[in-house]
């Protein structure tokens, strides 16, 4: 305690002896949005420093005078401007916005984010960010897609082509952070995992952490998808309009202005019409989506600015199979944040969120009564405070606290005459409260240091069945973080970090809307998962960088759902232990990265080499010891390839289809086969010859390769621009296989085994068209 | 930018070294040599007779299955009753085409009696074992009310000619287990078995996507072992209650008709389980959970029996 009030008071002293700095936002040019992690340079002096995810800098300077401040991000027109700091005013303020550099200034762009790949201040270990423009360059089915983009990246694992379950460097779904604005969102997924909850029109940027994240985030064992919701124009009105076989959506946004008070808004909305097409075709499911983003910006002044923004979603399936099964799900977030600067250096944000995700379902007779019904929901109040200060260039210390309640109720009920003491009737609450601390030290040119330290306390409130036993758990996470640069563009770094889990998902075997989250009672430990990363960096060239990232996790308290105790809950005893399998596993492997810009060609390649193993008591059974085995589970993928690339042809070559610029994309995937068993032997059951399986992890399926591909063509005209597109999804129609079951047939020649694959994507176009004005 | 390539090729030489020592991962196998299993269903106030048999079977590489060849015909297999004490050796006999352990003496089986089996197998050393109570007797109950109009609802007759509209299923003819005077929460476990052959002129009684006929393509499907949409099983904890003008306690189900995929003739097989066989068709990999001590399988027991019907429009 006592090094740490020294080293504060260090810190305090540094702060005071150099007094002048420069800050400002960094806005886009022409929409006036934030642009995050700008590198922000004063020439002559080495002293640099980049923008946070809000679009502000601060740099502090040792001596008084007129300086130049060097912005640059790749894709952005470097800019340059002067200022000076004196004793009269020691703080100077520059605020630019920054020209995209390869879009024509007439055109009007809804968004355009790129990469960025210079190394700020804080070591950003396992991170890759996505702005909108790289996820909609993505070729995906139907619509470009956040997840989809998501799995196309090193070391995220896709399922198969009907879930966008996300597995993250031998992390489920389940233990993947995924935030909306600084709120958490639960089964962000609709109906199929063709289309993730997020429309991509309406945000601004993805972050994803694939490991290692800093002391800011907790609660999940895995990974971070941090998505940020798009502030709106400033400047003009805007809107776009795409239209789908299957959906449409639009966006509109633009500044507004009430007397002195100004700001921005952003509106989003989309829905599928799949139950449209019933007029035609009348046997498709009776199935439709809808959601909508909404936020609106308040600019209160230089000092502080406000945010409020909305999601919501909901998906209905009704499904006739006789009785009528009818199905409802889907997420609604608010998020209210005040931005306020107490100072140049000390930069704040205050959240005050929530949300919700529910789903229910119900087995309904034709003549309209309930036989079935299951509700299920998960609240989620947040409330958090982030400081972030400045005290020299050699510091950035970051800090806050965070309460999050939950609350999760599963009940179900039937006219049929089960057991009602196994049906669960279940509702927990919970409480988590933390508090972060972590700096990033610049020790010198080469040398970055960032320790960190997360402190977790969390309790539950409620926990219904009420014998079950009462969770009260505090832990602390250590993280640290240590880079050496190499020279420009160039370095190499060290992570190791700790994190618990305190939520859980009963889940089958693929993530579907229909998971339960739910936090932990006393009968369970909290997930705990340790990360190693050694990474390396480097610039090859203007147009090509390179990532390398080896990475050891290790999973302790693992929680899988036991499926065999479906309907066998008991209100009277029951704990959650008795219905999860206990385990532990670990992954490790390597993701390179290969990123390209150059002569119009965007994008990079992937490469995966990886191993993931795991462990969980009750599965996997050694029929000699009756012990559980270590398996390579379903997402286990040896290899995993992936290429996507962009070219615009007509802004390179100058060639153009009937006006129209000419916009080529490809998406090429090859991952090693998923885990499966295997008939092992055979037994007679006293009714049919049946199959004695292996383990689960006996046979690997053929491997999984798709290539995708789009054209773009896209018509400037005076008020916007209009582009009709075509998409191929799996131009080579292969026949990839998501799963494979064995059975046994009777036939001339004998008892036979034989399989039946189940289908993924076969060869599909899409065509839509997309309105900008 | 020769540097640059020079950089690119030494990449790829360590794609290469990657690829080279990274094989795909798999498990070895599970088993080794010969597996045993053993399939046994006691049903009350029924013998072990070739309705009822118990199968022995021996299985190694599946490359090398030969089905007429897994039956074991020359253990010594035992059943005691723990409850009376009587202990019998089943005799080898065939239960139609199939090797089978049957009882001569064609001794029923006691409802709530605790049953202790043992297979001796010349040259597999470790001795097979395993006990089950039988569940109390129930009865199957085809006309509960007493309100089926002739040649319709269930049938104990094996040759009945009994239909039931399909459309009038969920509300005229439940399934009904009696379980007398005891009410309480049992393992409740049906069977619906399509008898019909496979053909393309089978017809559904619920059409999905269209779809009248199955196409020839599921005929492999439909005569697939396990669950099928020829066979479809309802399993699951069951509470057996007064019912309304009935005198006894009965598992009664309603709202059920989509268990027959098909119009044709049904076999329905209802029972009561203890909790070897519940587990056992209940369980993923349910042969590792009945009940048996060395080996694969069940051991299971059972109360309650079987039924016919045809589903009609």
């Amino acid at each position: 305690m006592l090094r740490l009030t020294a080293t504060l008071c260090c810190l305090l002293l540094c702060a005071s002896a150099f007094a002048a700095t420069v800050s400002g936002f960094v806005t886009r040019s022409g929409s006036a949005e934030p642009m995050q992690y700008v590198n922000v340079v004063v020439a002559g002096t080495g002293i640099g420093g980049q923008t946070n995810r809000k679009g502000y800098y601060v740099i502090t300077l040792k001596e008084h005078g007129r300086y130049t401040l060097q912005f640059s991000q790749i894709s952005s027109l470097p800019k340059s401007v002067e200022f000076e700091v004196s004793d009269h005013s020691p703080d100077a303020v520059v605020n630019v916005s920054l020209e995209k550099s390869s879009v024509e200034l007439s055109k009007v762009v809804v968004s355009a984010t790129t990469e960025a790949t210079y190394e700020g201040p804080q070591i950003r270990t396992g991170t890759i960010h996505r702005g909108s423009e790289d996820i909609q360059s993505v070729v995906s089915p139907v619509e470009a897609d956040i997840f989809r983009a998501v799995l196309t990246l090193p070391g995220v694992a896709p399922i198969s082509d009907f879930s966008s379950g996300l597995y993250v460097r031998g992390g489920s779904p389940d233990q993947n952070l995924i935030l909306l604005d600084d709120i958490d969102v639960y089964n962000p997924n609709h109906f199929g995992g063709i289309f993730s909850t997020f429309n991509t029109d309406a945000v601004e940027s993805v972050e994803l952490i694939k490991g290692g994240y800093p002391a800011k985030y907790g609660g999940r064992m895995s990974s971070v998808l941090d998505v940020l919701n798009r502030q709106g124009n400033r400047v003009h009105h805007q809107g776009v309009a795409r239209w789908s076989l299957i959906s449409s959506s639009a966006t509109l946004e633009g500044p507004w202005k009430i007397g002195s008070q100004r700001g921005s808004y952003m509106g989003s909305i989309r829905r599928t019409y799949v139950e449209l097409l019933k007029a035609f075709y009348d046997e498709l499911p009776d199935y439709y989506f809808y959601d909508g983003h909404f936020k609106l910006n308040w600019d209160l002044g230089d000092m502080d600015k406000l945010s409020v923004s909305t999601y919501f979603g909901r998906d209905d399936l009704s499904f006739d199979y006789g009785p009528v099964l009818d199905l409802a799900w889907g997420n609604k977030t608010f998020t209210t944040q005040w931005v306020h600067l107490f100072s140049p250096r000390l930069f704040s944000q205050f959240v005050l969120a929530g949300s919700e995700f529910t789903n229910n379902f119900s087995q309904n007779t034709k003549e309209g009564e309930t036989t079935v019904e299951r509700k299920n929901g998960i609240h989620d109040l947040t409330a958090k405070a982030l400081l972030s200060w400045k005290p020299n260039n050699r510091h950035l210390l970051d800090g806050g606290l965070e309460l999050k309640w939950n609350n999760t109720w599963l009940k179900m009920g039937t006219s049929y005459q089960f057991q009602q003491n196994a049906l669960p009737d279940v509702k927990v609450s919970s409480l988590t409260a933390a508090a972060f601390l972590q700096d990033v030290w610049e020790i010198d040119g080469y040398w970055t240091l960032q320790p960190g330290l997360r402190a977790n306390l969390y309790h539950t409130l409620s926990v219904r069945p009420s014998q079950a036993p009462d969770a009260a758990y505090v832990n602390l996470e250590p993280r640290l973080s240590l880079r050496r640069r190499l020279r420009e563009g160039e370095s190499v770094y060290l992570n190791y970090g700790l994190y618990h889990q305190y939520l859980t998902l009963m889940s089958m075997e693929v993530s579907t809307p229909l998971d339960v989250w739910i936090p932990l009672d006393g009968s369970l430990d909290p997930g705990l998962s340790a990360h190693y990363i050694l990474g390396y960096k480097r610039e090859l060239s203007r147009f090509f960088n390179f990532d390398l990232e080896t990475y050891y996790k290790s999973y302790n308290n693992l929680l899988q759902y036991n499926v065999a105790t479906d309907f066998s809950w008991n209100n009277d005893t029951g704990t959650l232990a008795d219905v999860f399998h206990v385990g532990k596993g670990h992954t490790y492997g390597v993701d390179l990265m290969l990123r390209n810009d150059w002569r119009g060609l965007q994008g990079f390649i992937g490469y995966t080499l990886s191993q993931t193993r795991r462990k969980m008591e009750g599965t996997n059974i050694n029929p000699a010891t009756g012990q559980s085995e270590y398996f390579y589970p379903r997402y286990d993928r040896t290899h995993a390839i992936s290429l996507v690339e962009t070219f615009n042809v007509s802004q390179n070559s100058g060639f153009q289809v009937f006006g129209a610029d000419l916009k080529l994309g490809i998406n090429f995937s090859y991952n090693t086969g998923q885990p499966t068993s295997l008939p092992e032997r055979i037994y007679f059951d006293g009714e049919d010859f049946q199959i004695i399986y292996s383990y689960s992890d006996k046979e690997r399926l053929p491997a999984y390769i798709r290539l995708d591909l789009s054209t773009k063509y896209e018509w400037i005209t005076k008020w916007g621009s209009i582009e009709p597109y075509l998409e191929v999804i799996n131009v080579f129609n292969r026949k990839n296989i998501g799963s494979r079951s064995y059975f046994l047939a009777l036939e001339e020649d004998g008892l036979l085994l034989k399989h039946n694959d189940s289908a993924q994507f076969p060869l599909l176009p899409f065509v839509g068209i997309n309105v900008q004005w | 930018m020769v540097e640059i390539m020079r950089k690119i090729l030494l990449l790829l030489a360590l794609f290469a070294i990657l690829l080279l020592f990274s094989c795909e991962s798999t498990s070895g196998p599970r088993f080794k040599g010969e597996v045993y299993s053993l399939s046994a269903l006691l049903v009350a106030g029924q013998p072990l007779n070739e309705e009822h048999p118990v199968y022995l079977t021996r299985s190694s590489e599946i490359e090398d299955f030969n089905y007429l060849q897994i039956f074991v015909t020359d253990a010594e297999i035992t059943l005691r009753d723990l409850t009376s004490g009587q202990e019998f050796t089943l005799q080898p006999g065939m239960a139609g085409i199939l090797p089978a352990y049957l009882d001569p003496e064609q001794r029923l089986i006691e409802a709530e009696h605790r049953y202790r089996i043992e297979a001796r197998i010349p040259g597999y050393q470790p001795v097979i074992w395993a006990e089950t109570t039988v569940p109390q007797a129930i009865t199957l109950e085809t006309d509960v009310y007493g309100s089926n109009p002739a040649g319709q609802g269930y049938s104990f007759d094996e040759q009945t000619q009994n239909q039931m509209p399909f459309n009038r299923i969920d509300s005229d003819f439940p399934l009904v287990l009696n379980t007398g005077q005891i009410a309480g929460d049992y393992n409740f476990f049906s069977e619906f078995y399509c008898l019909e052959e496979f053909s393309t002129d089978l017809e559904y009684t619920t059409q999905i996507m269209g779809m009248v006929h199955p196409d020839a393509s599921m005929e492999e499907t439909y005569n697939s072992s396990g669950e099928t949409i020829r066979r479809i099983s309802l399993a699951g904890r069951f509470s057996s209650k007064p019912q309304q003008g009935l005198p006894d306690n009965y598992i009664m189900l309603r709202d059920y008709g989509q268990v027959y995929m098909f119009y044709g003739r049904y076999r329905i097989k209802s029972y009561i389980l203890d909790d070897n066989y519940y587990n056992y068709v209940n369980m993923p990999e349910g042969y590792l959970y009945g009940g048996i001590h060395n080996a694969l399988g069940y051991f299971g027991s059972a109360s309650g029996g079987v039924m016919y019907v045809t589903i009609c429009k």
